[in-house]
Parts: structure tokens; C-alpha cells; sequence
């Protein structure tokens, strides 16, 4: 009875002592009062007067009420199921390590048990709290979330309870019983966490893949926009370069008249001319993610002095293929396109989206390679590149990615002094 | 071989019919000009009744059809036909002509000595395509198709074909590229005596293997890459390869 009561005593205090570091709560002694009448009280009562379980649910829902009250946070339910079982560890746990030390002295017994229960439950609490500081801190959990998680904690006191308290009942029929419910029971759960995850999963995908979308258009949407002040500057100035020729007319100077058209505005309006030219040239293509793609690169070739040239004389609807996938493509062979062409003198890059008679898209682009020789079975070795290391996982990238489509096929050649590459994407289903 | 040109500037079609007149009698006298026209129309009525070989299409014709309207049309009646464009502006086109209509050549229409090497040049390779079609060097060809556009890999180019990881799908490896297409290995086994199925994943060309390993049963082929080698193969191989 004695020793009972130690227990008891020393099993109180820890909970309480957990939760008051976890939920970092200042008490005083009202609230230490306040929780021996509310909590210790009521638990000893029921326990003494009630059967043992009622005893332990009482305690359970008395700690979560009043430690609720104090801290007014609603992760007091989750500490106090955190704090339940790692008391539940802990005492088995010192069970199991004082039974195999043979003390010749209950007392020592008790008292090993007493250490060990001390030692292993403040490792479990610090390590919990440890772990849950950071999970909170990196992540916001949602509202659904939090709730799976309180029920496999709940689910777990449950089951870790029952296991403690059912074999001593000797009825095999209830033994199985109890085994069937904790395995429907843990199935559910799985279930339910599978279908949390894949949820999850997709909409992660879906907001991945809108995102993209939204991020491409911007980029035209912008490339457009450039272009337009371009040209808004160039009707700006109007008024100005007619005056300027005027003055070269009104003198009959001829030359220099030409050497101003020339240098001023020929020079100068071509290349808005030409970048308009380019964008104009994406019209035909109704694939929004690809747009900003398309015009983005070719803008950044066009900085880098490459004669980009982009040919879609078709309307082109729809791709058949992924846009993250698809995108990832255009974006490595553009890149490639790019970075070879600014090693030459003449740098030219063309690319065309076609629809063939057969029905399939055929995309092509190809970069000026002069009389440059270029070893094809390296070009997809994840080490090679020519431009260094760490740099040649384009294109074994690009493959990976092709391998997964059973109706893309890609064929990469040297044609004369042009390297091409070509994607043939075919409608699904559509088998010859 | 028999040509027709069709351009609706009156000059420059003089000037391509002397160019390319010239230059067959004195390099190809087969070559013969069999028809000139000034409109897609004329063109395709003429087609009616004779077989044609090789195109020079101007594709700013005036009348109903463009010349690549009209390439279209000739490219649907004949699968084989040489089409060369001709074009007074350089920002054509080009690639979409070369892959879609399976142009030979596109050739930009200039002052001086460019434009005709250019005529000439063309005309030099349509023959020589003419040629080997005539002789039935296709057999010693590979084709890829890729839309309309047919590539035409040379048996002595390939390294080797493999199965992809999809299914129905084979790579062929070959010096200048690296092509994937719709088929089955064993449809293309019995292509060439060079060819040789050295695994079930592999199809190899004996006249470019590095070397093999007989211990790890691989083969290296001479661009580098590894092939493996199946047990009745390593027995083989040997014999096979004495022929090459």
C-alpha cells in the first residue's frame, strides 16, 4: 500500500511536471491546489471505488480539462496522449530493467525502478518536445492534419492501454477478439493516412503544375509587354527622327541622311522589329505553358546575338504529353541550343511545332554546328558534356523523361552542319 | 532524271533553265528538263500524264496555289520526288519545308554567283538521290520515319539497334545520331548479313565491334558503347565476325 502510494505520488508529479514544461505554464500554488482537487482527487476516488480503466480515463480527461484551462492551447490534447505513453514506455520500460537485475531487496528494486522510470520518461519528454518544436516551426499543419494526427495518438493510448490491461484477463475468446478490433482499427487508420497522402499528393501535383502554367504565361505576358515599349518608343521618337531627316534634307545631304538611317534607326528598329517578329510567330501556338517558354528563349538567345528563328505554321491546340515533362524538355534542348551557339561566330537556332499528316506533333530544333564535330553516343553520358562537368545532365534528363512516354519518340542527329533534335509526339492510342 | 521548274518571273525562270541546262549536259547528261511553268496548275495537269522525278518549286507563285501548296499536292501523289524550294525571302519556312515536306533544298533567290551554285549543288544531290533510289540502294539503307520526313540511316553507319525501355519502341545508334522508332527487333534481325543479334535486347553491326569481353560477356562497340552479349551468342560471335 505504501509503495502504491509512492508510485501514484511520483506517477502524478511527472505527468503534471511534463506538461508543465511542455506547455511552458508559470503555476502557483492556487493552481497546484487546483489540480490536486480536480485531477488527483477525483482519479484516486474512482480509482479506489471504480474499476482500474475508469480510474485511467478519468485521469486522462481531468488532466486534459484543467491543463487545457491553464495553457488555453489546444495541443494540451496531443501533449497529454504524448505524456500518457511515454509514462506507459517508461514503466514498462523500468519493468523490464529491474526485473533482470537481481536485487536481493525489494526496496532496492522499487528504488531502481523508480530511476529508471525517471531516466527513461524525461528522455522521451525532451526528446518529443525537441522534435515537436521544429515540426511546428518548419511546417504549418493544416486543420485535417492535425486531426489525423490526434486520432493515431489517441489510437495509439488506446491500444497501448488495452494491450497493458487485457492479458489479464484469461479469456481466449476476448483475446481475439481485442486483436481483431486493434488490427480493423489500425487498417482504418492506414487507410485513412493513404488517402490523406494521396490527396495531398495530387493536389501538390495539380498546384505544381498550374503554377507553371500561370508562371509561363507571365513570362510572355512580359515578353510582350517588352516588346510593345519598344515600340511605343520607337512612335515616341517618330516626331524627332522625321524633324532630324528634314534637317538632312533641307541641307541635300544625302549621305548623311544615310548614314543616320542607317545607324539610328535601321540598326536600332530592326531588332524590336524582330523580336516582335518572333513573339508574332508564337500565335499559332495555343499551348499557354509553352508560350512564355518559346518567348523567353528566344529573347535570351536573341540577347546573346543568336539569329533565332521559330516556325509554327500550324495551330497548334494540344500536346499530348505532360506540360511539366514537355516544358523540362524544350527548356534543356533550348538551353543546349543556346549555350553551343554562343560559341560560335554565327550562332542561329531554329525551331518548329508542326502537325504532321500523320496526326502526331513533330517539334524540332537545331543549332548551327558549322564543321564542329560532335560525338552523338556521348552526348547522353550523365558525365559528358562539352562544356565541363556538371553540365551534362540535360540531355540524359531529357531521355529519362521521353522513356516514360510510350507515344513520344526522339531522334538527335547531325545533319551537315546543323545538330537537330527532334520530338515526335503522337496522339494516345494512336498506334501504327 | 526529269526535272520541272516552275517559277512565274519569266527571267528568273530563263536563268534557272539555262543554269541548270548547262550543268546537266556537262556533268549528268540524263538530266533532262521536261517541263517549265509559270503556275502550280500547269504543273499538276502535266503530272497527270507523266512521271516526274525532281522539283525546283518557286513558293511565291502568283495564282491560287503557292509552291508549297502545290509541294503538298506532289508530295501526296509521290512519296519520293525531290522538291526543291526557291524563294525570294531567306525568313521562310525553312525547317517546316525540310521536315514536313521533305524539301531537299531551299534556296534563296540573289544576285551573283551563290544562287546559282546553290541551283547547281542542288541538282547535283537530287541526282545523286535519284541514283540510288534507281539502283535500289535502299536496301542498304536504314529509314526512320518522323512524320513525312523519312531520315535515311546507311547500314554501314549504324552501330546497333536496342530495344527501348517502352515497349514496341527500338533505338538505333549510328555515327551522326541517335533515333527512336516503332518496331520489334525481330522484324529488322534479317536485315543486312552484317547485322547480328548478339543478345535479345540487341541488335549489333559486326563491322564495328571494338572488342569483347568474354568474361563479363559484353561487347564494346567502336563508339564507346556496351552491348551484352547472350550465352549462345559468346559461342558465335567469333565465327560471325570473321566474315567482317
Amino acid at each position: 500500500m505504501n509503495s502504491l502510494l509512492i508510485t501514484a505520488i511520483l506517477e502524478f508529479m511527472a505527468i503534471f511536471l511534463a506538461l508543465i514544461y511542455l506547455l511552458q505554464i508559470h503555476i502557483d500554488l492556487k493552481q497546484v491546489i487546483a489540480m490536486i482537487v480536480t485531477i488527483v482527487l477525483p482519479t484516486i476516488l474512482v480509482y479506489i471505488w471504480g474499476a482500474e480503466w475508469i480510474g485511467i480515463v478519468t485521469l486522462f480527461v481531468t488532466t486534459t480539462v484543467v491543463f487545457y484551462y491553464f495553457s488555453k492551447k489546444l495541443r494540451v490534447l496531443f501533449d497529454v496522449c504524448y505524456v500518457f505513453i511515454s509514462g506507459i514506455l517508461a514503466d514498462h520500460g523500468a519493468q523490464f530493467v529491474s526485473e533482470h537485475v537481481p536485487y536481493r531487496h525489494d526496496l532496492l528494486k522499487d528504488i531502481s525502478y523508480f530511476i529508471f522510470f525517471m531516466i527513461f520518461f524525461v528522455v522521451l519528454i525532451y526528446i518529443f518536445s525537441k522534435v515537436l518544436d521544429t515540426f511546428i516551426n518548419v511546417i504549418g499543419i493544416s486543420i485535417s492534419v492535425q486531426l489525423l494526427v490526434f486520432t493515431i495518438v489517441i489510437m495509439t493510448i488506446v491500444v497501448f492501454y488495452m494491450n497493458s490491461f487485457i492479458p489479464t484477463t484469461k479469456d481466449e475468446m476476448a483475446l481475439v477478439k481485442f486483436n481483431l478490433s486493434i488490427q480493423i482499427g489500425y487498417v482504418l487508420l492506414m487507410s485513412l493516412v493513404f488517402s490523406f497522402l494521396y490527396r495531398t499528393l495530387k493536389m501538390n501535383m495539380q498546384v505544381e503544375r498550374r503554377t507553371l502554367e500561370v508562371e509561363q504565361f507571365t513570362q510572355y505576358m512580359q515578353a510582350l509587354e517588352e516588346v510593345n515599349r519598344d515600340m511605343n518608343k520607337f512612335r515616341h521618337d517618330y516626331a524627332n527622327i522625321l524633324l532630324t531627316m528634314q534637317g538632312y534634307l533641307d541641307d541635300d545631304d544625302v549621305d548623311g541622311l544615310r548614314h543616320y538611317f542607317q545607324q539610328y534607326i535601321v540598326k536600332t528598329e530592326q531588332h524590336t522589329l524582330f523580336k516582335q517578329k518572333v513573339l508574332g510567330n508564337l500565335d499559332n501556338l495555343q499551348v499557354v505553358g509553352l508560350k512564355g517558354l518559346l518567348a523567353t528563349k528566344a529573347l535570351q538567345a536573341d540577347e546573346y546575338e543568336i539569329a533565332i528563328q521559330i516556325e509554327i505554321p500550324d495551330v497548334i491546340y494540344e500536346i499530348p504529353m505532360d506540360m511539366i515533362d514537355l516544358s523540362r524538355i524544350i527548356g534543356i534542348l533550348m538551353d543546349n541550343a543556346i549555350e553551343a551557339s554562343k560559341e560560335q561566330v554565327q550562332g542561329s537556332i531554329h525551331l518548329a511545332v508542326f502537325n504532321s499528316s500523320s496526326g502526331s506533333v513533330v517539334l524540332i530544333i537545331r543549332n548551327f554546328i558549322g564543321e564542329k564535330s560532335v560525338n552523338i553516343s556521348q552526348l547522353f553520358n550523365e558525365r559528358f558534356s562539352t562544356k565541363g562537368a556538371g553540365r551534362g545532365m540535360g540531355l540524359t534528363t531529357v531521355k529519362q523523361i521521353v522513356q516514360h512516354y510510350p507515344n513520344v519518340t526522339m531522334n538527335t542527329q547531325i545533319d551537315g552542319q546543323w545538330f537537330v533534335q527532334q520530338l515526335n509526339i503522337r496522339q494516345e492510342g494512336h498506334k501504327t | 532524271m526529269k526535272v520541272v521548274i516552275c517559277e512565274d518571273d519569266e527571267r528568273q525562270r530563263l536563268l534557272m533553265v539555262e543554269i541548270l541546262t548547262q550543268h546537266a549536259l556537262m556533268h549528268q547528261p540524263s538530266i533532262e528538263i521536261v517541263k517549265t511553268a509559270s503556275s502550280a496548275e500547269e504543273v499538276l495537269s502535266f503530272l497527270d500524264h507523266t512521271a516526274v522525278d525532281c522539283y525546283f518549286l518557286d513558293i511565291e507563285l502568283a495564282g491560287e496555289l503557292t509552291g508549297v501548296q502545290l509541294a503538298t499536292e506532289i508530295r501526296q501523289r509521290d512519296p519520293f520526288a525531290t522538291i526543291i524550294f526557291v524563294t525570294t525571302y531567306a525568313d521562310q519556312l525553312q525547317l517546316t519545308f525540310k521536315y514536313k515536306l521533305a524539301a531537299l533544298d531551299f534556296i534563296v533567290k540573289a544576285h551573283g554567283e551563290t544562287f546559282l551554285t546553290e541551283l547547281k549543288t542542288a541538282l547535283d544531290a537530287a541526282y545523286e538521290k535519284y541514283v540510288q533510289l534507281g539502283n535500289g540502294s535502299q536496301k542498304f539503307h536504314f529509314q526512320v520515319k518522323m512524320g513525312e520526313f523519312i531520315h535515311n540511316i546507311r547500314f554501314d553507319e549504324i552501330y546497333y539497334f536496342a530495344t527501348a525501355l517502352q515497349p514496341h519502341k527500338v533505338t538505333l545508334h549510328s555515327k551522326n545520331g541517335y533515333y527512336e522508332f516503332y518496331g520489334k527487333l525481330n522484324d529488322i534481325e534479317n536485315l543486312d548479313d552484317r547485322f547480328y543479334r548478339c543478345h535479345k535486347s540487341c541488335l549489333i553491326n559486326l563491322q564495328h565491334i571494338q572488342s569483347i569481353d568474354k568474361k563479363h560477356r559484353k561487347v564494346t562497340m567502336q563508339n564507346g558503347e556496351v552491348c551484352p552479349l547472350s550465352i549462345r551468342a559468346l559461342a558465335t560471335i567469333h565465327r560471325k565476325m570473321d566474315y567482317f
